[in-house]
Protein backbone atom coordinates (compact mmCIF):
# COMPACT_ATOMS: atom_id res chain seq x y z
CA UNK A 1 0.00 0.00 0.00
CA UNK A 2 1.23 3.59 -0.76
CA UNK A 3 1.57 5.69 1.75
CA UNK A 4 -0.31 9.11 1.55
CA UNK A 5 1.83 11.88 2.81
CA UNK A 6 0.67 15.75 3.33
CA UNK A 7 4.36 16.97 2.00
CA UNK A 8 4.66 20.28 0.88
CA UNK A 9 6.78 21.40 -2.48
CA UNK A 10 6.83 24.69 -3.02
CA UNK A 11 6.80 25.03 -6.96
CA UNK A 12 7.88 27.98 -8.98
CA UNK A 13 5.85 28.84 -12.01
CA UNK A 14 7.31 31.89 -14.54
CA UNK A 15 8.47 34.58 -14.31
CA UNK A 16 8.31 33.25 -18.27
CA UNK A 17 5.46 30.77 -19.24
CA UNK A 18 3.60 30.12 -22.22
CA UNK A 19 -0.12 31.95 -22.72
CA UNK A 20 1.15 35.01 -21.05
CA UNK A 21 1.95 38.11 -22.20
CA UNK A 22 4.47 39.18 -19.80
CA UNK A 23 6.51 38.05 -17.05
CA UNK A 24 4.68 36.79 -13.89
CA UNK A 25 5.35 34.75 -11.63
CA UNK A 26 3.20 32.00 -9.65
CA UNK A 27 4.14 30.85 -6.23
CA UNK A 28 2.83 27.53 -6.07
CA UNK A 29 2.70 25.26 -2.24
CA UNK A 30 1.48 21.65 -3.95
CA UNK A 31 1.07 18.91 -1.99
CA UNK A 32 0.89 15.76 -5.16
CA UNK A 33 -0.42 17.32 -8.17
CA UNK A 34 -3.03 19.42 -5.90
CA UNK A 35 -2.02 23.45 -5.15
CA UNK A 36 -2.93 24.14 -1.74
CA UNK A 37 -1.89 27.86 -1.76
CA UNK A 38 -0.98 30.04 -4.57
CA UNK A 39 0.55 33.82 -4.67
CA UNK A 40 1.35 35.54 -7.21
CA UNK A 41 4.34 37.72 -7.77
CA UNK A 42 4.84 40.87 -10.05
CA UNK A 43 6.78 43.64 -10.40
CA UNK A 44 9.15 42.17 -13.21
CA UNK A 45 7.77 44.53 -15.87
CA UNK A 46 7.22 47.85 -13.80
CA UNK A 47 7.79 50.70 -15.77
CA UNK A 48 6.35 53.30 -13.96
CA UNK A 49 3.92 54.81 -16.72
CA UNK A 50 1.57 56.19 -14.65
CA UNK A 51 4.56 58.30 -12.76
CA UNK A 52 6.21 59.36 -16.34
CA UNK A 53 2.96 60.87 -17.48
CA UNK A 54 3.13 63.26 -14.61
CA UNK A 55 6.19 64.71 -15.90
CA UNK A 56 4.61 65.03 -19.66
CA UNK A 57 2.69 67.09 -21.67
CA UNK A 58 -1.11 65.91 -21.89
CA UNK A 59 -0.51 65.01 -25.60
CA UNK A 60 2.76 63.59 -24.62
CA UNK A 61 1.30 60.70 -22.96
CA UNK A 62 -0.48 59.92 -25.74
CA UNK A 63 2.09 57.33 -27.08
CA UNK A 64 3.15 56.30 -23.54
CA UNK A 65 -0.73 55.20 -22.95
CA UNK A 66 -1.26 52.55 -25.82
CA UNK A 67 2.04 50.59 -24.17
CA UNK A 68 0.72 49.55 -21.08
CA UNK A 69 -1.16 46.57 -22.40
CA UNK A 70 0.54 44.61 -25.29
CA UNK A 71 -2.34 42.37 -26.40
CA UNK A 72 -4.74 45.35 -26.58
CA UNK A 73 -3.30 48.38 -26.89
CA UNK A 74 -6.40 50.16 -28.51
CA UNK A 75 -8.69 51.00 -25.19
CA UNK A 76 -6.04 52.37 -23.57
CA UNK A 77 -5.78 54.96 -25.93
CA UNK A 78 -9.30 55.50 -26.40
CA UNK A 79 -10.04 55.68 -22.68
CA UNK A 80 -7.30 58.14 -22.64
CA UNK A 81 -8.48 60.37 -25.49
CA UNK A 82 -12.00 60.21 -24.02
CA UNK A 83 -11.08 61.26 -20.13
CA UNK A 84 -9.00 63.92 -21.59
CA UNK A 85 -12.18 65.38 -24.13
CA UNK A 86 -14.30 65.11 -20.91
CA UNK A 87 -12.51 67.21 -18.66
CA UNK A 88 -11.49 69.45 -21.65
CA UNK A 89 -14.81 69.53 -22.70
CA UNK A 90 -13.83 68.63 -26.75
CA UNK A 91 -16.65 67.42 -28.58
CA UNK A 92 -15.36 64.91 -31.37
CA UNK A 93 -16.58 64.30 -34.55
CA UNK A 94 -19.56 61.60 -35.42
CA UNK A 95 -17.42 59.98 -37.96
CA UNK A 96 -14.58 60.04 -35.33
CA UNK A 97 -16.65 58.10 -33.03
CA UNK A 98 -17.21 54.87 -35.46
CA UNK A 99 -14.24 55.30 -36.46
CA UNK A 100 -12.94 54.74 -32.69
CA UNK A 101 -15.94 51.89 -32.84
CA UNK A 102 -14.22 49.88 -35.56
CA UNK A 103 -10.47 50.08 -34.27
CA UNK A 104 -12.00 49.04 -30.62
CA UNK A 105 -13.23 45.87 -32.66
CA UNK A 106 -11.07 45.04 -34.56
CA UNK A 107 -8.71 44.98 -31.20
CA UNK A 108 -11.38 42.91 -30.16
CA UNK A 109 -11.05 40.38 -32.98
CA UNK A 110 -7.07 40.40 -32.60
CA UNK A 111 -7.08 40.05 -28.99
CA UNK A 112 -9.62 37.05 -29.27
CA UNK A 113 -7.48 35.45 -31.43
CA UNK A 114 -4.35 35.56 -29.36
CA UNK A 115 -6.37 34.85 -26.57
CA UNK A 116 -7.39 31.51 -28.66
CA UNK A 117 -3.79 30.66 -29.35
CA UNK A 118 -2.84 31.09 -25.88
CA UNK A 119 -5.99 29.18 -24.31
CA UNK A 120 -4.91 26.37 -26.68
CA UNK A 121 -1.49 26.57 -26.11
CA UNK A 122 -1.69 25.86 -22.33
CA UNK A 123 -2.97 22.62 -22.76
CA UNK A 124 -0.76 21.69 -25.70
CA UNK A 125 -2.39 21.62 -28.69
CA UNK A 126 0.06 23.60 -30.91
CA UNK A 127 -1.47 23.82 -33.81
CA UNK A 128 -4.02 26.49 -33.10
CA UNK A 129 -1.48 29.08 -31.93
CA UNK A 130 0.12 28.60 -35.73
CA UNK A 131 -3.64 29.32 -37.00
CA UNK A 132 -4.93 31.78 -34.63
CA UNK A 133 -1.66 33.96 -34.60
CA UNK A 134 -1.10 34.23 -38.46
CA UNK A 135 -5.02 34.95 -39.06
CA UNK A 136 -4.39 37.98 -36.65
CA UNK A 137 -1.78 38.97 -39.11
CA UNK A 138 -4.61 40.08 -41.30
CA UNK A 139 -5.95 42.27 -38.58
CA UNK A 140 -2.80 43.63 -37.98
CA UNK A 141 -2.36 44.28 -41.98
CA UNK A 142 -5.27 46.34 -41.88
CA UNK A 143 -4.09 47.82 -38.56
CA UNK A 144 -0.43 48.73 -40.49
CA UNK A 145 -2.49 50.35 -43.38
CA UNK A 146 -4.62 52.46 -41.27
CA UNK A 147 -2.26 54.18 -38.62
CA UNK A 148 1.15 52.76 -39.51
CA UNK A 149 1.34 50.97 -36.81
CA UNK A 150 0.94 46.82 -36.47
CA UNK A 151 0.98 46.70 -32.72
CA UNK A 152 0.58 50.14 -30.82
CA UNK A 153 -1.09 52.46 -33.02
CA UNK A 154 -1.20 56.05 -31.36
CA UNK A 155 -4.00 56.72 -34.05
CA UNK A 156 -6.65 57.38 -31.24
CA UNK A 157 -5.97 60.73 -29.63
CA UNK A 158 -7.77 63.82 -27.74
CA UNK A 159 -10.01 65.19 -30.44
CA UNK A 160 -10.90 62.34 -32.74
CA UNK A 161 -8.74 60.03 -34.95
CA UNK A 162 -5.50 60.88 -36.51
CA UNK A 163 -6.86 60.41 -40.01
CA UNK A 164 -9.68 59.08 -42.15
CA UNK A 165 -9.82 55.69 -43.60
CA UNK A 166 -7.40 54.92 -46.63
CA UNK A 167 -8.97 54.61 -50.19
CA UNK A 168 -10.90 51.29 -50.62
CA UNK A 169 -9.95 50.66 -46.98
CA UNK A 170 -13.38 49.03 -46.10
CA UNK A 171 -13.40 46.31 -48.73
CA UNK A 172 -10.52 45.46 -47.39
CA UNK A 173 -11.89 45.24 -43.85
CA UNK A 174 -14.84 43.34 -45.51
CA UNK A 175 -12.57 41.00 -46.90
CA UNK A 176 -10.64 39.72 -43.88
CA UNK A 177 -13.59 39.07 -41.72
CA UNK A 178 -15.34 37.12 -44.50
CA UNK A 179 -12.24 35.11 -44.29
CA UNK A 180 -12.13 34.78 -40.31
CA UNK A 181 -15.96 33.94 -40.51
CA UNK A 182 -15.03 31.03 -42.49
CA UNK A 183 -12.33 30.38 -40.03
CA UNK A 184 -14.54 29.44 -37.23
CA UNK A 185 -15.70 26.46 -38.58
CA UNK A 186 -12.35 25.13 -38.32
CA UNK A 187 -11.49 26.72 -35.07
CA UNK A 188 -14.71 25.11 -33.47
CA UNK A 189 -13.09 21.36 -35.14
CA UNK A 190 -9.34 22.40 -33.45
CA UNK A 191 -10.60 23.99 -30.23
CA UNK A 192 -14.07 24.40 -29.13
CA UNK A 193 -15.44 21.39 -30.48
CA UNK A 194 -12.05 19.40 -29.06
CA UNK A 195 -13.04 16.23 -26.79
CA UNK A 196 -9.82 16.74 -25.48
CA UNK A 197 -10.55 20.70 -24.51
CA UNK A 198 -14.05 20.05 -23.44
CA UNK A 199 -13.22 17.61 -20.92
CA UNK A 200 -9.48 19.14 -19.63
CA UNK A 201 -12.12 22.76 -19.55
CA UNK A 202 -15.32 21.50 -18.05
CA UNK A 203 -16.07 21.94 -14.49
CA UNK A 204 -11.91 23.60 -13.87
CA UNK A 205 -11.98 27.13 -12.23
CA UNK A 206 -15.40 27.51 -11.69
CA UNK A 207 -16.23 31.31 -10.21
CA UNK A 208 -18.94 30.61 -7.43
CA UNK A 209 -21.51 33.22 -9.13
CA UNK A 210 -22.98 34.13 -5.63
CA UNK A 211 -19.34 35.63 -4.53
CA UNK A 212 -18.94 37.16 -8.41
CA UNK A 213 -19.34 40.75 -7.30
CA UNK A 214 -17.58 40.26 -4.03
CA UNK A 215 -14.51 38.99 -6.24
CA UNK A 216 -15.01 41.52 -8.29
CA UNK A 217 -15.00 39.84 -11.55
CA UNK A 218 -15.67 41.44 -15.22
CA UNK A 219 -16.00 40.82 -18.56
CA UNK A 220 -15.99 37.26 -20.20
CA UNK A 221 -15.64 35.42 -16.64
CA UNK A 222 -18.45 37.55 -15.39
CA UNK A 223 -20.49 36.88 -18.60
CA UNK A 224 -20.06 32.81 -18.37
CA UNK A 225 -21.12 33.07 -14.66
CA UNK A 226 -24.34 34.14 -15.51
CA UNK A 227 -24.45 37.94 -15.43
CA UNK A 228 -25.35 40.12 -18.65
CA UNK A 229 -23.18 42.57 -18.05
CA UNK A 230 -21.41 44.94 -20.87
CA UNK A 231 -20.03 47.92 -20.33
CA UNK A 232 -20.46 48.47 -24.16
CA UNK A 233 -23.80 48.25 -23.16
CA UNK A 234 -24.45 49.45 -19.54
CA UNK A 235 -22.63 52.64 -19.92
CA UNK A 236 -22.47 53.25 -23.72
CA UNK A 237 -19.35 54.78 -25.63
CA UNK A 238 -18.36 56.31 -28.93
CA UNK A 239 -20.96 54.96 -31.57
CA UNK A 240 -22.00 51.39 -29.30
CA UNK A 241 -25.55 52.75 -28.57
CA UNK A 242 -26.31 52.72 -32.35
CA UNK A 243 -24.90 49.19 -33.03
CA UNK A 244 -26.92 45.95 -32.66
CA UNK A 245 -25.18 43.10 -30.74
CA UNK A 246 -26.22 39.79 -28.33
CA UNK A 247 -24.39 39.49 -25.19
CA UNK A 248 -23.85 35.94 -24.31
CA UNK A 249 -24.09 34.56 -20.81
CA UNK A 250 -23.53 31.12 -19.81
CA UNK A 251 -24.04 29.87 -16.01
CA UNK A 252 -21.46 27.15 -15.71
CA UNK A 253 -19.06 29.79 -14.84
CA UNK A 254 -16.07 27.41 -15.58
CA UNK A 255 -13.12 27.31 -18.74
CA UNK A 256 -14.53 26.07 -20.82
CA UNK A 257 -17.86 28.48 -20.15
CA UNK A 258 -15.59 31.35 -20.60
CA UNK A 259 -13.96 30.29 -23.84
CA UNK A 260 -17.29 29.76 -25.18
CA UNK A 261 -18.49 33.28 -24.19
CA UNK A 262 -15.17 34.54 -26.27
CA UNK A 263 -16.71 32.43 -29.04
CA UNK A 264 -19.22 33.65 -29.53
CA UNK A 265 -18.39 36.91 -28.99
CA UNK A 266 -15.55 37.01 -31.78
CA UNK A 267 -18.85 36.56 -33.84
CA UNK A 268 -21.03 39.25 -32.68
CA UNK A 269 -17.50 41.62 -32.98
CA UNK A 270 -17.15 40.60 -36.93
CA UNK A 271 -21.47 41.39 -36.82
CA UNK A 272 -20.31 45.14 -35.44
CA UNK A 273 -17.42 45.46 -37.60
CA UNK A 274 -19.72 45.09 -40.46
CA UNK A 275 -22.44 46.99 -39.26
CA UNK A 276 -20.28 50.26 -38.41
CA UNK A 277 -19.00 50.03 -41.89
CA UNK A 278 -22.24 50.55 -43.72
CA UNK A 279 -23.46 53.04 -40.74
CA UNK A 280 -20.19 55.27 -40.58
CA UNK A 281 -21.57 58.65 -41.73
CA UNK A 282 -18.91 60.80 -43.78
CA UNK A 283 -17.75 64.32 -42.30
CA UNK A 284 -14.28 65.31 -39.98
CA UNK A 285 -12.94 62.90 -37.98
CA UNK A 286 -10.83 65.58 -35.90
CA UNK A 287 -11.73 68.61 -33.91
CA UNK A 288 -8.41 70.70 -33.21
CA UNK A 289 -7.54 71.03 -29.69
CA UNK A 290 -5.24 74.05 -28.92
CA UNK A 291 -1.36 74.31 -29.30
CA UNK A 292 -0.51 70.95 -27.39
CA UNK A 293 3.24 72.48 -26.57
CA UNK A 294 0.70 74.90 -24.24
CA UNK A 295 -2.46 73.02 -23.84
CA UNK A 296 -3.90 73.79 -20.38
CA UNK A 297 -6.47 71.41 -19.72
CA UNK A 298 -8.74 72.72 -16.79
CA UNK A 299 -9.03 71.31 -13.41
CA UNK A 300 -11.19 68.59 -13.09
CA UNK A 301 -11.03 64.61 -12.96
CA UNK A 302 -13.01 61.94 -15.37
CA UNK A 303 -13.62 58.25 -14.93
CA UNK A 304 -14.11 56.69 -18.40
CA UNK A 305 -14.58 52.67 -19.30
CA UNK A 306 -14.12 50.48 -22.05
CA UNK A 307 -15.27 47.04 -22.44
CA UNK A 308 -12.14 45.13 -23.46
CA UNK A 309 -11.64 41.56 -24.70
CA UNK A 310 -10.47 40.59 -21.40
CA UNK A 311 -13.34 43.00 -19.44
CA UNK A 312 -13.85 46.39 -17.62
CA UNK A 313 -10.96 48.53 -18.61
CA UNK A 314 -10.75 52.39 -16.70
CA UNK A 315 -8.90 55.42 -16.66
CA UNK A 316 -9.13 57.82 -13.87
CA UNK A 317 -7.66 61.14 -15.40
CA UNK A 318 -7.15 64.12 -12.85
CA UNK A 319 -6.14 67.72 -14.07
CA UNK A 320 -5.12 70.55 -12.29
CA UNK A 321 -5.19 73.17 -14.85
CA UNK A 322 -1.02 72.81 -15.96
CA UNK A 323 0.48 71.97 -18.87
CA UNK A 324 0.59 67.86 -17.16
CA UNK A 325 -1.80 65.54 -16.18
CA UNK A 326 -1.88 65.68 -12.41
CA UNK A 327 -2.69 61.75 -11.97
CA UNK A 328 -3.83 58.80 -14.77
CA UNK A 329 -4.31 55.53 -13.40
CA UNK A 330 -5.30 52.93 -15.75
CA UNK A 331 -7.27 49.99 -14.08
CA UNK A 332 -7.19 46.88 -16.30
CA UNK A 333 -9.36 43.53 -15.62
CA UNK A 334 -6.09 42.07 -15.47
CA UNK A 335 -5.47 44.27 -12.34
CA UNK A 336 -8.09 42.23 -10.46
CA UNK A 337 -8.32 38.82 -11.89
CA UNK A 338 -4.74 38.23 -12.04
CA UNK A 339 -3.68 39.05 -8.44
CA UNK A 340 -6.65 37.96 -5.73
CA UNK A 341 -8.86 36.25 -7.79
CA UNK A 342 -6.11 34.18 -9.85
CA UNK A 343 -4.95 33.17 -6.02
CA UNK A 344 -8.66 31.97 -4.81
CA UNK A 345 -9.43 30.07 -7.77
CA UNK A 346 -5.59 28.07 -8.31
CA UNK A 347 -6.10 26.58 -4.56
CA UNK A 348 -7.02 23.11 -5.27
CA UNK A 349 -6.48 23.15 -8.82
CA UNK A 350 -4.62 20.42 -10.56
CA UNK A 351 -0.55 21.84 -11.36
CA UNK A 352 -1.32 21.17 -15.31
CA UNK A 353 -4.07 23.62 -15.07
CA UNK A 354 -2.83 26.02 -13.49
CA UNK A 355 -2.02 27.89 -16.85
CA UNK A 356 -4.87 26.95 -18.14
CA UNK A 357 -6.93 28.59 -15.59
CA UNK A 358 -4.18 31.73 -15.35
CA UNK A 359 -5.32 31.99 -19.64
CA UNK A 360 -9.00 32.09 -19.20
CA UNK A 361 -9.25 34.69 -16.45
CA UNK A 362 -7.14 36.66 -19.60
CA UNK A 363 -4.33 37.69 -17.24
CA UNK A 364 -1.96 40.23 -18.49
CA UNK A 365 0.97 41.06 -16.21
CA UNK A 366 1.90 44.29 -17.84
CA UNK A 367 -1.59 45.67 -17.26
CA UNK A 368 -1.20 45.14 -13.60
CA UNK A 369 1.79 47.04 -13.39
CA UNK A 370 1.51 49.77 -16.10
CA UNK B 1 -28.48 40.29 -5.63
CA UNK B 2 -30.18 43.24 -5.86
CA UNK B 3 -32.98 42.80 -8.76
CA UNK B 4 -35.34 43.78 -6.03
CA UNK B 5 -33.77 47.37 -6.23
CA UNK B 6 -36.08 49.54 -8.96
CA UNK B 7 -33.81 51.19 -11.25
CA UNK B 8 -33.05 54.94 -10.10
CA UNK B 9 -32.02 58.28 -11.76
CA UNK B 10 -28.64 59.82 -10.67
CA UNK B 11 -30.85 62.36 -9.02
CA UNK B 12 -32.62 60.14 -6.99
CA UNK B 13 -29.53 58.82 -5.98
CA UNK B 14 -27.88 61.67 -4.85
CA UNK B 15 -30.86 62.34 -2.83
CA UNK B 16 -31.10 59.43 -0.50
CA UNK B 17 -27.30 59.82 0.01
CA UNK B 18 -27.66 63.27 0.59
CA UNK B 19 -30.71 62.00 3.11
CA UNK B 20 -28.58 59.71 5.06
CA UNK B 21 -25.20 61.74 5.10
CA UNK B 22 -26.18 65.19 5.63
CA UNK B 23 -22.60 66.43 5.46
CA UNK B 24 -21.56 65.11 2.30
CA UNK B 25 -21.23 67.11 -1.02
CA UNK B 26 -23.38 65.17 -3.53
CA UNK B 27 -23.66 66.60 -7.15
CA UNK B 28 -24.40 64.81 -10.39
CA UNK B 29 -21.33 65.44 -12.78
CA UNK B 30 -22.95 63.88 -15.70
CA UNK B 31 -25.32 61.60 -17.00
CA UNK B 32 -24.14 58.12 -15.49
CA UNK B 33 -21.67 59.42 -13.20
CA UNK B 34 -22.61 60.84 -9.35
CA UNK B 35 -19.69 62.82 -7.33
CA UNK B 36 -19.26 62.66 -3.34
CA UNK B 37 -17.05 64.50 -1.05
CA UNK B 38 -16.61 63.07 2.11
CA UNK B 39 -15.65 63.00 5.76
CA UNK B 40 -12.66 59.89 5.53
CA UNK B 41 -14.64 58.54 8.58
CA UNK B 42 -17.82 58.39 7.04
CA UNK B 43 -16.39 56.06 4.07
CA UNK B 44 -17.31 53.05 5.80
CA UNK B 45 -20.85 53.18 6.16
CA UNK B 46 -21.41 55.22 3.29
CA UNK B 47 -19.68 52.41 0.83
CA UNK B 48 -21.74 49.69 3.21
CA UNK B 49 -24.93 51.70 2.44
CA UNK B 50 -24.20 51.86 -1.08
CA UNK B 51 -23.55 48.50 -1.25
CA UNK B 52 -26.26 46.90 0.63
CA UNK B 53 -29.19 49.14 0.08
CA UNK B 54 -28.66 51.06 -3.06
CA UNK B 55 -27.26 48.61 -5.30
CA UNK B 56 -23.55 49.62 -6.05
CA UNK B 57 -22.40 46.17 -6.42
CA UNK B 58 -19.03 46.76 -7.90
CA UNK B 59 -16.21 48.04 -6.52
CA UNK B 60 -14.49 49.36 -9.67
CA UNK B 61 -11.66 51.09 -8.66
CA UNK B 62 -9.39 53.06 -5.50
CA UNK B 63 -7.40 55.31 -6.80
CA UNK B 64 -5.05 57.88 -4.79
CA UNK B 65 -4.52 61.82 -5.92
CA UNK B 66 -1.07 63.62 -4.13
CA UNK B 67 -2.28 67.23 -3.60
CA UNK B 68 1.15 67.88 -1.98
CA UNK B 69 0.58 71.72 -1.78
CA UNK B 70 -2.56 71.11 0.12
CA UNK B 71 -1.01 68.52 2.31
CA UNK B 72 -3.51 66.27 1.82
CA UNK B 73 -3.84 62.96 -0.26
CA UNK B 74 -7.32 62.30 -1.63
CA UNK B 75 -8.20 59.14 -2.05
CA UNK B 76 -11.37 57.96 -4.60
CA UNK B 77 -13.48 54.96 -4.81
CA UNK B 78 -15.46 54.10 -7.80
CA UNK B 79 -18.47 52.38 -7.49
CA UNK B 80 -20.32 50.81 -10.37
CA UNK B 81 -24.33 49.93 -9.98
CA UNK B 82 -25.44 47.59 -12.49
CA UNK B 83 -29.24 48.18 -11.59
CA UNK B 84 -29.09 51.85 -12.27
CA UNK B 85 -25.86 52.28 -14.38
CA UNK B 86 -24.13 54.75 -12.08
CA UNK B 87 -21.17 55.38 -11.06
CA UNK B 88 -20.54 56.81 -7.88
CA UNK B 89 -16.99 58.98 -7.20
CA UNK B 90 -16.55 58.96 -3.54
CA UNK B 91 -13.60 61.55 -2.59
CA UNK B 92 -12.13 61.65 0.86
CA UNK B 93 -9.15 63.70 1.91
CA UNK B 94 -6.38 62.55 4.63
CA UNK B 95 -3.69 64.04 5.92
CA UNK B 96 -0.17 63.70 3.75
CA UNK B 97 1.92 63.66 7.13
CA UNK B 98 0.07 60.46 9.11
CA UNK B 99 -1.93 58.75 6.05
CA UNK B 100 -4.00 56.68 7.86
CA UNK B 101 -6.87 54.82 6.84
CA UNK B 102 -9.08 51.67 7.26
CA UNK B 103 -9.97 48.68 4.85
CA UNK B 104 -12.90 47.91 2.90
CA UNK B 105 -11.56 44.51 2.01
CA UNK B 106 -14.82 43.24 4.07
CA UNK B 107 -16.74 44.83 1.70
CA UNK B 108 -15.15 44.01 -1.65
CA UNK B 109 -12.50 41.21 -1.54
CA UNK B 110 -10.22 42.41 -4.64
CA UNK B 111 -10.38 46.11 -2.45
CA UNK B 112 -6.64 43.95 -0.97
CA UNK B 113 -4.88 44.66 -4.43
CA UNK B 114 -5.70 48.11 -4.91
CA UNK B 115 -4.93 49.00 -1.25
CA UNK B 116 -1.75 47.33 -1.42
CA UNK B 117 -1.03 49.31 -4.47
CA UNK B 118 -1.66 52.52 -2.66
CA UNK B 119 0.37 51.82 0.33
CA UNK B 120 3.26 50.83 -1.93
CA UNK B 121 3.38 54.13 -3.59
CA UNK B 122 2.20 56.41 -1.52
CA UNK B 123 2.33 55.13 1.78
CA UNK B 124 -1.07 55.19 2.59
CA UNK B 125 -1.64 52.63 5.90
CA UNK B 126 -5.07 50.95 5.80
CA UNK B 127 -5.96 49.44 8.69
CA UNK B 128 -7.50 45.86 8.79
CA UNK B 129 -5.52 44.84 5.48
CA UNK B 130 -2.86 42.25 6.55
CA UNK B 131 -1.75 42.03 3.34
CA UNK B 132 0.08 45.07 2.93
CA UNK B 133 3.11 42.72 1.38
CA UNK B 134 5.30 45.13 -1.34
CA UNK B 135 3.71 44.53 -4.38
CA UNK B 136 5.49 45.82 -7.01
CA UNK B 137 8.74 47.49 -6.47
CA UNK B 138 11.89 45.22 -5.34
CA UNK B 139 14.11 45.99 -2.12
CA UNK B 140 12.48 49.97 -1.35
CA UNK B 141 13.43 51.90 1.31
CA UNK B 142 13.30 55.40 -0.03
CA UNK B 143 9.92 57.74 -0.02
CA UNK B 144 7.39 55.70 -1.76
CA UNK B 145 7.45 56.60 -5.64
CA UNK B 146 4.50 58.07 -6.71
CA UNK B 147 4.24 60.81 -3.96
CA UNK B 148 4.85 64.04 -6.10
CA UNK B 149 7.85 65.09 -3.87
CA UNK B 150 9.51 61.80 -5.50
CA UNK B 151 11.82 63.25 -8.17
CA UNK B 152 12.27 60.04 -10.41
CA UNK B 153 15.32 62.32 -12.38
CA UNK B 154 17.26 62.59 -8.97
CA UNK B 155 16.93 59.20 -8.10
CA UNK B 156 18.08 57.87 -11.25
CA UNK B 157 21.29 60.25 -11.14
CA UNK B 158 22.03 59.22 -7.66
CA UNK B 159 21.69 55.32 -7.80
CA UNK B 160 22.45 54.48 -11.33
CA UNK B 161 25.40 55.14 -13.62
CA UNK B 162 25.46 56.66 -17.25
CA UNK B 163 26.29 53.84 -19.58
CA UNK B 164 29.41 54.96 -20.71
CA UNK B 165 29.33 55.99 -23.99
CA UNK B 166 26.82 58.37 -23.77
CA UNK B 167 28.67 61.50 -23.20
CA UNK B 168 30.57 61.03 -26.32
CA UNK B 169 27.53 62.34 -28.14
CA UNK B 170 27.30 59.77 -30.92
CA UNK B 171 26.05 60.69 -33.69
CA UNK B 172 24.47 58.14 -35.64
CA UNK B 173 24.61 60.18 -39.16
CA UNK B 174 28.27 61.36 -38.93
CA UNK B 175 28.70 57.58 -37.86
CA UNK B 176 27.19 55.67 -40.80
CA UNK B 177 29.06 58.51 -42.93
CA UNK B 178 32.31 57.33 -41.60
CA UNK B 179 31.81 53.74 -41.58
CA UNK B 180 30.55 53.81 -45.14
CA UNK B 181 32.14 56.46 -46.81
CA UNK B 182 30.59 59.25 -48.62
CA UNK B 183 29.03 56.68 -51.34
CA UNK B 184 26.83 55.66 -48.86
CA UNK B 185 25.50 58.47 -47.01
CA UNK B 186 26.03 61.04 -49.20
CA UNK B 187 24.48 59.68 -52.15
CA UNK B 188 21.19 59.44 -50.49
CA UNK B 189 21.37 62.30 -48.65
CA UNK B 190 21.65 64.44 -51.85
CA UNK B 191 19.31 62.11 -53.50
CA UNK B 192 21.50 61.81 -56.65
CA UNK B 193 21.82 59.33 -59.26
CA UNK B 194 23.23 55.98 -59.78
CA UNK B 195 26.18 56.13 -61.85
CA UNK B 196 27.83 58.52 -59.54
CA UNK B 197 27.62 55.38 -56.90
CA UNK B 198 28.90 53.53 -59.44
CA UNK B 199 32.11 55.59 -60.62
CA UNK B 200 32.95 55.51 -57.17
Amino acid sequence: MIATTKKTTKLFLGPQHPGITGNMMVELDVQGDTVVRARTHVGYLHRGFEKLMEERLWIQCFPIVCRICVPEPDPNEENFARGVEEIAGIEIPERAKWIRTLVLELSRLQAYLLWMGGQAGSIGLYTMPQWTVGDRDYILDLFEELTGGRVYHMYIWPGGVRRDLPKGFRDRVLKVMDYLESRLPEYDRLLFENALFIKRASGVGVIDPSRAMEWGVVGPPLRAAGFRHDTRIDDPYEAYSEVEFVVPTRTESDVYARAMIRRFEFEQSISIVRQVLDNMPEGPVYTGIPNPFQWRVPPGDAYVRTESARGEFAYYVVSDGSTKPRRVHARGPAYVHGVTLLEHLLEGANIADVSMIMNSLGTCPPEIER
Amino acid sequence: MSDSVKTLSEEAIAEAIQKTFHTAEVRVARARRIEVKLRSDLLPPLASNLKHYLGFEHLSHISCVDWLEEGEFELVYLLWSYTHRVIVAIKIRIPRDNPQFVTIKPLWRHAETYEREIHEMYGVDFEGNENLTPFLLEDWDNVPPMRRDFDTRRYVEETYEWRPGREEHFVPRQVIAETWGERWWGDTVRGSNEEKADQT
